[in-house]
C-alpha cells in the first residue's frame, strides 16, 4: 500500500509551515532585537546614572562662593566666624571630592581643562585644610593670603562647571541621539512589522475564506454523504485495519440491534460475526493486513452469515470493499439481512418444487390410469372379438358392432392421454429406422380412404419436386403425426378434396427438411382459433364438436411430436375455405437398400403350421384373450400364471413360441426372459415375445437387452400375432423364406373400386364379398379340381375374379395359380392351404370395413 | 493605617499610648539625652522626644539602635563602598514617627522631601561609617542617607539619587 499521491503533499504542507515559521522568526528577530535595545536605552534613562550633574557642578561654585563670603567674613571680623568658614570649606571640599571621585563625573576626567581646573583646585584645598585643621591664629593670619588664592580659582572652577556642562550636554544628545534612532528603527521595523502582519492577514484571510469554502464543500458532501449512508436501507459499517467499527448507519442499528454510539469504537468482528466464524474472519484479516491477501474485498455481493446484538445469527449478502480516507485505509461494508429474500426464495422454490411434483404426480397418475385402462380394455376388445365368431342373431351381432366401435374409440382416447402424459413426462425418445416415406404416406393414404370416400372426398397425394426415397427417421411419431391431419381433414371435410403435398424444403448435408401439406376444402378454422388449435383438449365450436369425436389432445400429440423430432408443425386457414396444416420434420436421407430391404420383408407370411405356445402372463383375462386367439389359429397352448412358472415350465419342455407379460409379480418379464434364456432347458434358445402396453425404443432396448425377439403391443389383436407369426420362423419355412410372397391385399385395386362406388354400395358389396369368398374357400377346400370338375373350376375362377376386384391378391394368386394347374391338365388336390390365406385376408378386409364404417 | 488612626483615635496621648505598646518599654515616651555633640534632629509628628517636641541623636544614642551594613556602588564613589548605620525604618521606629513625609535637610541646606515608606527593611540606611571610618563632612559626613542602590535597580533613579542627601542634620515629620 503505497501513498505515493499523498506525499508530495503533505510536504508541501510542511513546506508551508516551516516557511511561515521562518518568517515569522525573521520578522520577529529584528523586532525582539530593538525592543530589546529600547528597553535597555529606558532602563538606562531610569537608571540615570547621572543625577543632576549640571546642578551638582553648579553648587561647587555656589560652595565657593559661600567658602569665599566667610573668608572676606573671617577676614572682617575674625570672632565667631571661623566655624562657618570651616564648616563651609568642608562642604566645598566634599563637593570638589565628590566631583574628583564620583562615577557619574569620570566622563569628564579626561577633559584638558577640567582636569587641570581639578589639579588646581585640590592642590589649594589640600594646603588649605591644614590650615584649617590647625589652630585659630594661624588661619586667622592666613586669612588674606587663603582669599587671594582663592580668588585665582575663580576661573578654575567656572570652566570645570561650563565644560562639565558641555560635556554632559553632548553626551545628553548622544544618548538622545541614540534612543532616537532607536525608536525609529523601532518604529521602521514596527511599520514593516505591521505592514508584513496586515499582509500575512490578508493571506490568512484568504486562506480562511479558502478554507471556509473547502469545508463548505466538504460539509456539503460530507452532509450527502451522511445523508446516503444514513438513508441506505442496507446496513452499511466503516471499520478502520484495526477492524474498529467508525461508521455504523441507522439501518445498521435496525438490523444488528446495536445503537450507533455502543457499535462505534468496538471491533466489528466481536459486533456482527458470529463465533463460529469469527476466527476465520480474523485470519482472513490477518492475512489481508500482511500480504494484501483479498478475500471478500471486492468480490461483489457475497452471501455470509451474521450476527444480531440478540445472539441470533442470520443470512446477509455483504459487499465489502477496501478506501483510502487520506492515508488510513478503511473498509466499507454495505450488508443487507436477506433473511426474507430468502424465505420468498424458499417459498417460492418449495412452491415451484410443489408444483412440479404436483404436474409430475398428475402426469403420472394420468400414464397409470391409461394404462390400467388399456388392460380392462384389452379384454373387452380381445371377448368381443371372440364373440365375433360365434352364433349370433343380427340384432346381437349389430350391438355387438356398436360395442367394438365404443370399445376401440375408447381406447384410442386412453392411447391419446397416454401418450400426451409420457410425452410430458419426459420419457418420449426418438427412434431412428429407415423407411420410405411414400410408403409411409401412401399407407395413411389407404387406411384414411375409406372414410374419405364415405363423406364424398377425393383424397390424394402430390410429391413436389424430388423427395428422398428412403429417410431415417422416426417413422411411428411422423406416421401418427400425418394421421391425426389427414384424419382430421377427412372428418372435416364433406364432399370435397383432401390434398397431401410432399415436398423438400431444405437440405444440410444429409439432412432433408421435408414439408408435408395436408389441405383440405372443409369447414376450416376460425382465425381466432388458429393458435390455440394446437393446445391440449381444444375442440373447437359446436359445429366442430359434433362432427368430431375426441379427446381434442390429437393436435398437441402432433405439435409435441413434431418438436420432439426437431420439427414443427402449424396451420394456415380461411374459416369455410378449408385449411392448410403443415408439418416440416428433418429427416435424414439414407441409402435405398436398407429401406427396400425392410419392405421386401414377408411381414405377412403365414405360419402354417401349428406350433407349441407358452403364455406367462399375471393378468387372466389378458391370458384368457391371447390363449383363446391362438387356440383359434390353431396352435397348442400352454399358460404359466407368473414368471416363475413360466420359466420352470420352459426348463420343463421346448417351445416354439413363448408370450412373456412384462410387468408381473414376484419376476417380471425381463428377468424371467434372461434366466430362460441363462438356463440349459429345451427352450433357453425359442423365440420370446415381449406382451407390452408400450413399445418405447428404450424398452425395446431392454427387451434385447434381456434376450426377447420381439414385441407385441396390448391390446392384443388376431391381426396382431398373425402379423408377429408371418415375420416368426416356423418349422416349414426356415431355411427357404419365400422371396417373393404376393402382397395380402391390393389396396389400388380396392381403392379404385372404393372411389367407383358410393361409399355404402362399397361396404354393402365388400361384406358380401366376404361372405361368398367364406362359402368359396369352405367349398373348395378338401376337394378335388380338374378340367373334369367344371363347376369347382368355375368356382375357382369366380372367386379369384372377386378377389382381383377386391384387391385379395394373395388368394387370387392362389386361386389363379390352382386354376392355371387345372387348364394345364394337372388334378390339383386343394388342401388347407387356402384357409389361413383367406383368414389373414379376410381380418384386414374386415379391419378395412370398421374403418370405413367407423 | 495611619489615616484611619487619625480618624479613628486622634490625639497625642493615644498615639502615644499606642507606640509605647508597639515599642515596648525601652522607649517609653522618651528617649535617652544625648550626651556629646547632636549629630541629628528629627522633629515634627513624632511620639518619641529626648528635648522639647525634638529627638536629638548623638553618635552613641544612633549607636543603641540596630546597626545595619550594605554594600553597595554609589554613583558619587569609586568601588563597591561598605555603609554602616541605622535604618531609616528603625530611626522612624524609634522617634514615634506619625506622619507621611520626612523633609530633611543637610549641613548646606540641601533639602528634600522622602516618603516615610522609603523606611522599608533592606532599604534606606543612615550611614554613619564608610569603609569602617566615621565620615567628616568633607567626605560627605558625619550623616550619609544612603539606599542599596546594586540591590534594587528601583534605587537606580534620579529620584533616589536627589533622596541620597550626605551631610545630614535634619529630618521633620509631617502629614
Amino acid at each position: 500500500m503505497t501513498h505515493g499521491t499523498e506525499k508530495p503533499t503533505s510536504y508541501l504542507r510542511e513546506l508551508r509551515g516551516i516557511t511561515l515559521l521562518l518568517a515569522l522568526a525573521i520578522f520577529l528577530t529584528p523586532i525582539l532585537y530593538l525592543a530589546r535595545d529600547v528597553k535597555s536605552q529606558l532602563e538606562l534613562l531610569a537608571a540615570s546614572r547621572s543625577d543632576n550633574v549640571q546642578w551638582s557642578l553648579s553648587q561647587v561654585e555656589l560652595e565657593y562662593y559661600r567658602y569665599e563670603n566667610n573668608l572676606l567674613m573671617a577676614l572682617e571680623m575674625p570672632d565667631g566666624t571661623l566655624d562657618e568658614l570651616r564648616r563651609s570649606f568642608d562642604i566645598f571640599y566634599s563637593r570638589i571630592q565628590i566631583v574628583k571621585r564620583g562615577d557619574i563625573y569620570s566622563s569628564i576626567h579626561g577633559e584638558p581643562q577640567i582636569a587641570e581646573a581639578l589639579t588646581s583646585v585640590t592642590t589649594y584645598l589640600d594646603s588649605t585644610a591644614r590650615l584649617m585643621d590647625g589652630d585659630d591664629p594661624a588661619l586667622v593670619a592666613a586669612l588674606p593670603e587663603l582669599l587671594t588664592h582663592a580668588q585665582t580659582l575663580r576661573a578654575q572652577l567656572r570652566a570645570i562647571s561650563l565644560r562639565g556642562i558641555m560635556v554632559f550636554a553632548a553626551r545628553s544628545d548622544a544618548q538622545r541621539e541614540d534612543i532616537s534612532q532607536t525608536l525609529l528603527r523601532l518604529a521602521a521595523g514596527t511599520l514593516f512589522l505591521i505592514f508584513t502582519l496586515t499582509a500575512l492577514l490578508l493571506w490568512l484571510i484568504h486562506l480562511f475564506r479558502l478554507n471556509a469554502r473547502r469545508e463548505q464543500q466538504l460539509k456539503r458532501s460530507s452532509q450527502q454523504t451522511e445523508a446516503i449512508v444514513a438513508t441506505s436501507l442496507d446496513a452499511v459499517i466503516v471499520a478502520n485495519r484495526s477492524g474498529q467499527v467508525i461508521e455504523f448507519n441507522g439501518a445498521a442499528e435496525k438490523i444488528f440491534g446495536y445503537a450507533r454510539a455502543e457499535a462505534i469504537g468496538q471491533p466489528m468482528h466481536e459486533l456482527i460475526i458470529p463465533d463460529g466464524l469469527r476466527a476465520q474472519h480474523l485470519e482472513a484479516m490477518r492475512r489481508y493486513l500482511s500480504t494484501g491477501e483479498k478475500h471478500y474485498l471486492g468480490a461483489g455481493r457475497i452471501r455470509l452469515q451474521a450476527k444480531r446484538k440478540s445472539g441470533a445469527v442470520f443470512p446477509v449478502e455483504v459487499s465489502v470493499s477496501s478506501v483510502l480516507a487520506g492515508k488510513d485505509e478503511i473498509f466499507v461494508s454495505y450488508i443487507r439481512d436477506i433473511t426474507k429474500s430468502l424465505e420468498r426464495e424458499e417459498a417460492l422454490q418449495k412452491a415451484r418444487d410443489d408444483a412440479l411434483v404436483g404436474e409430475r404426480a398428475k402426469t403420472q397418475f394420468l400414464a397409470v390410469m391409461s394404462h390400467e385402462m388399456r388392460t380392462p380394455l384389452n379384454g373387452l376388445l380381445g371377448t368381443l372379438e371372440l364373440m365375433d365368431d360365434t352364433a349370433l342373431t343380427p340384432q346381437q351381432r349389430k350391438y355387438l358392432d356398436t360395442m367394438r366401435v365404443s370399445g376401440r374409440l375408447l381406447l384410442h382416447h386412453v392411447n391419446d392421454v397416454l401418450q400426451i402424459s409420457r410425452s410430458d413426462s419426459g420419457s418420449e425418445t426418438l427412434s431412428e429406422t429407415p423407411f420410405e416415406i411414400d410408403t409411409t404416406v401412401a399407407e395413411i393414404v389407404e387406411s384414411q380412404r375409406a372414410l374419405a370416400h364415405r363423406n364424398g372426398n377425393i383424397i390424394r397425394t402430390e410429391r413436389i419436386g424430388t423427395l428422398p426415397r428412403s429417410v431415417s427417421g422416426d417413422e411411428r411419431k411422423l406416421r401418427q403425426i400425418l394421421l391425426n391431419l389427414v384424419g382430421n381433414a377427412v372428418k372435416f371435410t364433406k364432399d370435397g378434396a383432401i390434398t397431401i403435398e410432399i415436398e423438400r424444403v431444405g437440405q444440410v448435408q444429409d439432412v432433408a427438411m421435408i414439408e408435408f401439406r395436408v389441405i383440405d376444402t372443409g369447414i376450416g378454422i376460425a382465425e381466432a382459433d388458429l393458435t390455440r388449435i394446437f393446445d391440449d383438449f381444444v375442440t373447437l365450436d359446436t359445429t366442430y364438436g359434433r362432427r368430431a369425436e375426441g379427446t381434442g389432445l390429437g393436435l398437441g400429440i402432433a405439435r409435441r411430436y413434431a418438436e420432439t423430432m426437431g420439427g414443427e408443425v402449424g396451420v394456415e386457414s380461411e374459416e369455410g375455405e378449408g385449411c392448410a396444416f403443415w408439418l416440416r420434420v428433418p429427416l435424414t436421407e439414407v441409402a435405398d437398400a436398407v429401406a427396400s430391404e425392410q419392405a421386401d420383408e414377408p411381414v405377412t407370411q403365414l405360419a402354417t403350421k401349428p406350433l407349441d405356445i407358452l403364455i406367462v402372463e399375471d393378468n387372466e383375462i389378458n391370458r384368457f384373450v391371447l390363449r383363446e386367439m391362438l387356440l383359434k389359429m390353431g396352435h397348442r397352448v400352454i399358460e404359466a400364471h407368473n414368471g416363475r412358472d413360466g420359466v420352470e415350465e420352459a426348463a420343463y419342455r421346448h417351445y416354439d413360441v413363448i408370450f412373456m407379460d412384462i410387468s408381473m409379480p414376484q419376476m417380471d418379464g425381463f428377468e424371467a426372459t434372461r434366466a430362460i434364456r441363462s438356463g440349459s432347458g429345451p427352450s433357453r434358445a425359442t423365440r420370446i415375445v415381449a406382451v407390452t402396453a408400450h413399445a418405447l425404443p428404450s424398452e425395446v432396448a431392454q427387451f434385447e437387452a434381456a434376450g426377447m425377439n420381439d414385441w407385441i403391443i396390448k391390446p392384443v389383436s388376431g391381426q396382431k400375432l398373425r402379423a408377429l407369426f408371418g415375420a416368426l420362423p416356423t418349422a416349414t419355412a426356415r431355411g427357404k423364406v419365400p422371396s417373393s410372397a404376393p402382397r395380402l391385399l391390393d389396396h389400388d385395386a380396392l381403392q379404385e373400386l372404393r372411389e367407383s362406388l358410393p361409399p355404402g354400395s362399397f361396404i354393402k358389396l365388400l361384406k358380401s364379398f366376404i361372405v361368398e369368398t367364406d362359402i368359396a374357400v369352405a367349398t373348395l377346400t378338401g376337394r378335388v379340381a380338374t378340367t373334369a370338375t367344371p363347376e369347382a373350376l368355375s368356382l375357382i375362377h369366380q372367386t379369384a375374379g372377386a378377389c382381383g376386384t377386391f384387391g385379395a391378391e394373395r388368394l387370387r394368386k392362389a386361386l389363379s395359380s390352382i386354376e392355371a394347374r387345372c387348364k394345364g391338365g394337372e388334378t390339383v388336390e386343394i388342401d388347407g392351404k387356402l384357409i389361413p390365406i383367406w383368414d389373414e385376408t379376410r381380418t384386414a378386409l374386415k379391419a378395412l370395413l370398421e374403418d370405413a364404417t367407423a | 493605617m495611619n489615616f484611619e488612626m487619625r480618624i479613628g483615635m486622634g490625639g497625642i496621648l493615644k498615639a502615644f499610648v499606642l507606640c509605647s505598646l508597639m515599642c515596648g518599654g525601652a522607649f517609653a515616651g522618651t528617649l535617652p539625652t544625648p550626651q556629646s555633640d547632636i549629630l541629628l534632629t528629627v522633629e515634627g509628628d513624632i511620639a518619641n522626644t529626648n528635648t522639647e517636641g525634638r529627638a536629638e541623636f548623638d553618635m552613641a544614642l544612633l549607636q543603641t539602635l540596630p546597626t545595619v551594613t550594605i554594600r553597595t556602588n554609589t554613583i558619587w564613589t569609586e568601588g563597591v563602598q561598605e555603609f554602616r548605620g541605622v535604618q531609616l525604618s528603625d530611626l522612624l521606629e524609634a522617634v514615634g514617627a506619625q506622619g507621611d513625609m520626612i523633609y530633611a535637610t543637610a549641613v548646606n541646606d540641601y533639602a528634600i522631601e522622602i516618603p516615610v515608606t522609603d523606611g522599608v527593611d533592606g532599604g534606606p540606611i543612615i550611614a554613619y561609617q564608610q569603609n569602617g571610618q566615621e565620615m567628616s563632612v568633607r567626605t560627605q559626613g558625619p550623616l550619609w542617607l544612603v539606599y542599596p542602590y546594586d540591590s534594587n535597580a528601583d534605587y537606580q533613579s534620579e529620584v533616589i539619587y536627589s533622596r541620597s542627601i550626605w551631610q545630614l542634620v535634619r529630618m521633620e515629620i509631617t502629614d
